[in-house]
């Protein structure tokens, strides 16, 4: 690095990416703190502990294997190209280490690392309670180090099939991060079963309180704030996009196309507020699913924040968050389904919507950077819609078949299919009994021991269970 | 002492890798992901002997007992006991 400019933007690249990882912790921090809040007194440990250790096993695997995913597996699988060479990701490269000649790789793997923690995380909230801590660390290591790097070959990467066939655009992860997410806890969910007690025996649903709301609160306010670190962390914070036309320096979303911090902020914050007005009024006014808006306004808005208007992101949150909350509750009664944080509705849900309304929306602009308009794919001319300059185009067939991919066919599919083979093994849910007592009664104990404790009207019903 | 290949940095442009152990690094991957698969066996274990040790116990001193244990008004003398 003996140019002066060159050195600036490097190392300025590598500061940037750097300050978002630590932003990105405190998303981290509030799952646990979310999670924790939301869980019954008798499973507090044991639920701090399962999202806690999702962190080493999902850092550890994701250097083994899942930076190579994303860069290796771009391509349509089992049609074009095969595998792509990517040896600065292999773990056993001289790249992934104290290197002097590379200083990107390193921040850039933890800002995708963070990503991870917090797809696997997302999955966690969902399942407390009643899930193996084991089994979960199974499904984190599917989830953070295998599916959701995978979408993001080949939806994040600029290079990758369906951004570059289908036009998928989703700068912010509505889909690559939260519908796939949101997808996976389904499908966990659905061979899980809901908590004893959740749904009488007429199919009523029972309301079981969380042991302190104020972590609860606390817990999404350090998601909300990490996730200005997630938003920087999907941007490059200095390129040169100019092209044939000269020099011409810009921030860019993930796909190398030209946006600025300046969008982003105000879309962030207008999409977190049309969320948590929509929701405060269809919810009248409940403290959980009003905070729980907000996140699902700005996951709504996620995939096109990059280019909406700070109203269109407003809006767009908004009937997200509707949508969201009407869907979740539709599904918890017809199906029985116990979300016990709601990850489903505002992260898949509302993820999904995201991805579907930004192909209206932004029907038409280019999806890639045409840096990658010699993947060959694109030579094949087998893309869906084409912009006039011969580019691949955002459109809604490509955005609803990239929302189905997300959600069911790499979130939902493999998880169903994990979970039943744990099921058969009996190595998916805690024993009845432990259920009942608590999962930290027999060998973590109390986490308040000196708090007194008043039955709850949950409780009361769960007795009745006891009996059987 | 480890061999590193590098004892000097007064030339910065010539340096590459720069930690302990360059060319070892399949060997340590190879080490670390049989620890990873290790440390799933053994949490596995520990944690169904865990439950299999709580159902017993809670079957022996009820259902009803165990649910009070777990605000923490209950001794855990039996429980101890069944441990040993």
């Amino acid at each position: 690095m003996g140019d002066p400019v060159d050195a600036l933007t490097v190392i300025f690249t590598e500061s940037y990416y750097w300050i978002t990882v630590v932003m990105m912790f405190l998303i981290h921090a509030g799952f646990c703190t979310y999670e924790v809040g939301a869980s019954r007194r008798k499973n507090v440990l044991h639920t701090l502990m399962k999202n806690t250790m999702l962190i080493p096993l999902v850092t550890v695997t994701f250097f083994f294997f899942g930076w190579y995913v994303y860069f290796s597996f771009p391509n349509v699988p089992f049609a074009s190209g095969g595998f792509t060479d990517a040896p600065w990701a292999e773990p056993w490269n001289e790249a992934m280490g104290t290197n002097m000649q590379d200083r990107i790789n390193g921040v850039f793997w933890a800002a995708f690392l963070l990503f991870s923690w917090t797809t696997a995380s997302i999955v966690s909230g969902a399942v407390i309670e009643r899930i193996k801590t084991s089994a979960f660390l199974i499904f984190a290591v599917l989830i953070g180090s295998f599916t959701w790097i995978l979408d993001a070959a080949w939806g994040w990467h600029p290079g990758g099939w369906m951004v570059q066939i289908l036009g998928y655009h989703d700068a912010y992860a509505s889909g690559v991060v939260h519908a796939i997410a949101g997808g996976s806890a389904l499908a966990i969910l659905c061979v899980l079963g809901p908590r004893i007690g959740k749904f009488g025996p007429n199919g009523e649903v029972n309301d079981i309180k969380p042991h302190n709301p104020w972590l609860v609160t606390i817990g999404l306010f350090l998601i909300f704030t990490g996730f200005w670190g997630f938003y920087a962390a999907c941007n490059v914070p200095i390129i040169d996009i100019g092209g044939e036309a000269g020099t011409f320096f810009s921030a860019t979303n993930i796909y190398l196309m030209p946006t600025t911090l300046s969008a982003i902020v105000f879309n962030f914050l207008m999409s977190f507020s049309g969320g948590l007005l929509a929701a405060y009024v269809v919810s009248r006014g409940d403290p959980f699913w009003t905070y729980s808006g907000g996140l699902g306004g700005i996951i709504a808005a996620s995939a096109g924040n990059d280019l909406y208007h700070p109203l269109q992101a407003l809006f767009i949150g908004a009937a997200g968050v509707v949508v969201m909350i009407y869907v979740h509750r539709w599904v918890e009664r017809r199906f029985k389904i116990d979300d016990a944080v709601g990850a489903v509705a505002v992260h898949g849900y509302a993820g999904f919507f995201g991805v579907v309304v930004c192909g209206f929306v932004l029907w038409g602009y280019p999806a890639a950077s045409p840096m990658f308009g010699s993947y060959e794919a694109r030579e094949a001319s087998i893309a869906l819609f084409e912009t006039p300059e011969g580019l691949p185009q955002i459109n809604p067939v490509g955005q609803i078949l990239g929302a189905i991919i997300m959600f069911w066919v790499l979130g939902f599919l493999p998880c169903y299919v994990l979970a039943r083979i744990l099921q058969y093994f009996k190595m998916l849910r805690v024993p009845r009994e432990v259920e009942l007592a608590g999962l930290d009664t027999h060998q973590l104990g109390d986490a308040y021991p000196y708090h007194a404790h008043q039955e709850t009207a949950f409780e009361k019903i769960e007795r009745t269970y006891a009996k059987e | 002492m480890a061999s590193t290949g590098l004892d000097s940095f007064s030339n910065p442009a010539d340096i590459g890798a720069m930690y302990p152990g360059v060319g070892a690094e399949t060997a340590m991957l190879g080490i670390l992901v049989a620890l990873w698969l290790i440390w799933h066996c053994f949490q596995i274990r520990q944690e169904e002997v865990e439950y299999r040790e709580a159902v017993k116990l809670y079957r022996e001193v009820g259902m009803e007992r165990a649910m009070h244990h777990a605000t923490g008004t209950i001794a855990t003398a039996d429980e101890v006991q069944i441990k040993t």
